[in-house]
Formats: structure tokens, sequence, C-alpha cells
């Protein structure tokens, strides 16, 4: 079993621990008897509105694999991919892509169904490192995917409230991004409390419950020591409000919460209370 | 009868006394009792989908949850929660497949939210994380692809299987 999961994906072992902590009920793998009520003999309507809602976009693939009517019922419902593109955070994407040269309105008409345009989405997401950011903030630069959702999500205020963002006198640091450190690393160094708490031990997580806040749940995730290895975060930004080492600072990470069972945002404040946090609109 | 019990009637013809406030979780006997001007002085509710064995099930639960608050209306948050199962219920539908989809149809069928919630979170949990082949065994579904559509759905998913 041991070799088993060490074979696994991080996600796949952060799954299977989450899931042996989390007891649940387990049918055995024993054929169940053919005059026995089965998952394909349910109404469509309760797999539809009741059960497939809560599985992730990973487990409607793999049931869409089983038999030709679990591919009909999950591919052509758009729903379940709106749903899933909401609770992956793409439909944030979506309005990125739309403020390109080429919006997407050109391309959406090749997708067949939202399992496409899902599909999509999540493909951009891993390849699209950098987008024009000049439409949103009229700043003429160029900035990264994760400075777009920072500064988004971000309402400075106060002082620098009319300041546009990228000309304010505080700075912002980018660790991660899709999964990697940043190439430019040595212009972004962790600062101390960073190198604990993406490379320290798991303790360090959980010692700021009170700060630390998982925007999907809404719930102050704890971080269990069982976990096999370190939360990393796939995306990382922090920013500074002032050029002062140790001021205000206000951290808005995507990492793995265990409670929702998918990457979602997390803002960890720990400095200061000159930054609030502007929530998505899911 | 006595002034707070209805008798609920399975399929296969038992009778069960029960409190009205546990009875009126299930929102259809709810409606029978208020909007259709039933009253406990009647006969015995008929239920013809439910048989004794699940409405057994489903009076125990609705015993155990009569001092829950009523669930939320907002389902905006909640399709992954699926973690928030108390250790009663999970105690309580540690069952057989067939009982645990019989119960999802008579949570369905009486319309009672958190008996149906709890129950499809259930088996959510026991789809989450498995391959196609381990959800045909674990729920006895036969695989109608061909070996080249199988080979075909394969790859056209390849894109999904890792973050």
């Amino acid at each position: 079993m041991g070799q088993l999961v060490s074979q696994c994906s991080g996600r796949q072992q952060r799954l299977i621990a989450v899931n042996e902590e989390q007891p649940c009920v387990r049918v055995s793998d024993e054929p169940v008897p053919a005059n026995t009520l089965s998952l394909a003999d349910l109404p469509l309507e309760l797999l539809l509105y009741h059960i497939l809602p809560h599985v992730t976009y990973i487990d409607l693939c793999s049931l869409s694999r089983v038999n030709q009517t679990f591919k009909s019922l999950i591919d052509n419902n758009d729903n379940l991919w709106e749903n899933a593109m909401r609770t992956e955070m793409l439909d944030k994407l979506l309005l990125d892509l739309n403020d390109e040269k080429q919006p997407l309105q050109e391309i959406i008409p090749l997708f067949r169904n939202s399992k496409d345009k899902f599909q999509y989405l999540h493909v951009q997401r891993h390849i699209r490192s950098w987008i024009t950011a000049s439409k949103i903030f009229g700043c003429g630069s160029r900035c990264t995917f994760c400075e777009t959702l920072f500064f988004k999500y971000i309402t400075i205020r106060s002082k620098i409230k009319t300041m546009r963002p990228l000309k304010r006198n505080h700075r912002l640091y980018i660790y991660f991004s899709h999964g990697e450190l940043v190439d430019n690393l040595r212009h972004n160094m962790l600062d101390v409390q960073s190198q604990l708490l993406v490379a320290g031990p798991i303790e360090y997580f959980s010692m700021y419950p009170s700060q630390s806040r998982c925007l999907k749940c809404k719930s102050k995730c704890h971080f269990s020591v069982d976990l096999p290895q370190q939360p990393r975060p796939y995306n990382w930004f922090v920013s500074y409000l002032s050029k002062r080492s140790h001021s205000e600072r206000i951290d808005v990470l995507e990492v793995y919460c265990p409670r929702c069972e998918r990457y979602s945002l997390w803002k960890r404040k720990t400095y200061g209370v000159g930054a609030v946090f502007k929530p998505p609109k899911l | 009868m006595a002034g707070n019990k209805i008798k609920l009637q399975s399929n296969d013809g038992d009778t069960f006394d029960v409190d009205v406030e546990i009875a009126k979780q299930s929102a259809t006997i709810k409606t029978m009792l208020e909007d259709l001007g039933m009253s406990e002085e009647d006969d015995v509710i008929p239920l013809p989908n439910v048989n004794s064995a699940i409405l057994k099930k489903v009076i125990q639960w609705a015993t155990h949850h009569k001092d829950d608050p009523p669930p939320p209306e907002d389902d905006e948050n909640r399709e992954k929660n699926l973690s928030d199962i108390s250790s009663w219920d999970q105690d309580f539908l540690k069952v057989d497949q067939g009982t645990l989809f019989e119960l999802i149809l008579a949570a369905n069928y009486l319309d009672i939210k958190g008996l149906l919630d709890v129950t499809c979170k259930t088996v959510a949990n026991m789809i989450k994380g498995r391959t196609p082949e381990e959800i045909r065994r674990q729920f006895n579904i036969k695989n109608d692809f061909t070996p080249q559509e199988e080979e075909q759905i394969k790859k056209e998913n390849e894109w999904c299987e890792e973050k």
C-alpha cells in the first residue's frame, strides 16, 4: 500500500491522506448482487442535482468513462461544468482572457459544450503565465496572472486608496506561480516568515489559525500534522504596504484546502490593518 | 390515536406511530397534514414508495435529528463540503449499497432535505478519487464501451488527470 501511495502524484497523496483521516462510508469491493439497487438505477435528477455537484471535475471525468449513459449524462450537462468552472475559479480566468486582443467570444463557438470550455480554460491556466493587464489597470504595464488576481482581490484603504496599483509605494512579491517558485526569485527573496511557511514544519501553517481563512468554504482550516507533506501553494503573492520590511503585509495563497478538497484562495494577513480582502464573487 | 402522534404505513402494510413534529421533517408529510387538511385524527398516512425496513431507518434518522435547525436554503457553497457528515450519520449510513440507495429514494420521495443531502454526500464520497474501473466494480455497472471507444475516451480525458 505504501509503495502504491508513493507512486501517486502529490495531489493524489493528499487526497489519500485526507480520506484516511476522514472516516466515511466505504463499501467493500465485493461484487454487488445483481438485484441490488445501484447508482445507475437512480433517477437522473438525483444524480444531476444531488450527487454529481458534490464531486470534483476529476471525478466527473472518471465517471464519464464508466459507460455510455454516464458519458452522455456528464459530457452534455453544461450546469455541471459551469459549476466546476466556478469552484475551480476558472471563470475569473475567462474574464482575464476576455480582456485580451482576441476575445474569447471568437473561440467560444468552437466549444461543443461546457466541458470543452472547462478543458480549454484549465489548460490555458497552465500555459498562460503572462497576460496583458493594461486594460484593467490603465498603467500600460504587463503583470502576471498572480498580480492580476492580487489586484482584483485586494483593496488598499486610507491615503493610498486612489493610487493606481502599480504606482503605489508598496512592494509586491510573487513567490509561487502555477505551482512553481517564480523565475526571478533572486529579486523576490523569501523573507524568514515565508521561508518557514513554505519550507518549515507543518505545524507552522497551523500557528495562525485565526489569520488563515479559506475563501471557498469560509472556514478557518487547520492542516493536520498527519498530512504526509507540507501543503505547497499553487499561487502565492505577498504585499508589503510600504517599503519597510516587516511592515503591514498581506498574503494571498492558493493552496490545497482539505475541507473543500480542492485548491482555493486563502487570505493570510499577518500584520496591520491597512489592507482588506475583497472576496471573489462566486 | 395519541394526541401528537400520527401513523405512517409502509408499502408492505406495517404501521409506525411517529411524533407529528418528527414526521414533519418530511415536507411531503407536512404538506399532507397542513395543506391538504389531513389531521392527526385521520387514519394512517400511506407511503406506497417506502418499505417498512427503510421507513424504520428514516424514522430513526428523523428522530435523532428532530432538534436540528432547518437546513439552509442557500445551496451555493455546499457542493464540495463532503467532510461535514456527523459521526452519528456516518455510523447510521454504514449499510449495504442497496439500503443506501433505497434511503436516497425514500428521502427524495418524502422530501427530507437533510437526509437526502447526507446520503448523496456519502455516495459522492464513494465515487471520489476512484478510477472508472473501480467505479464500475464499486457500483456493479457494466462497461458498454468497445475497446476502441474506451481508448478514445481515455485520450479525450487525459487533460484532467492532474492539476
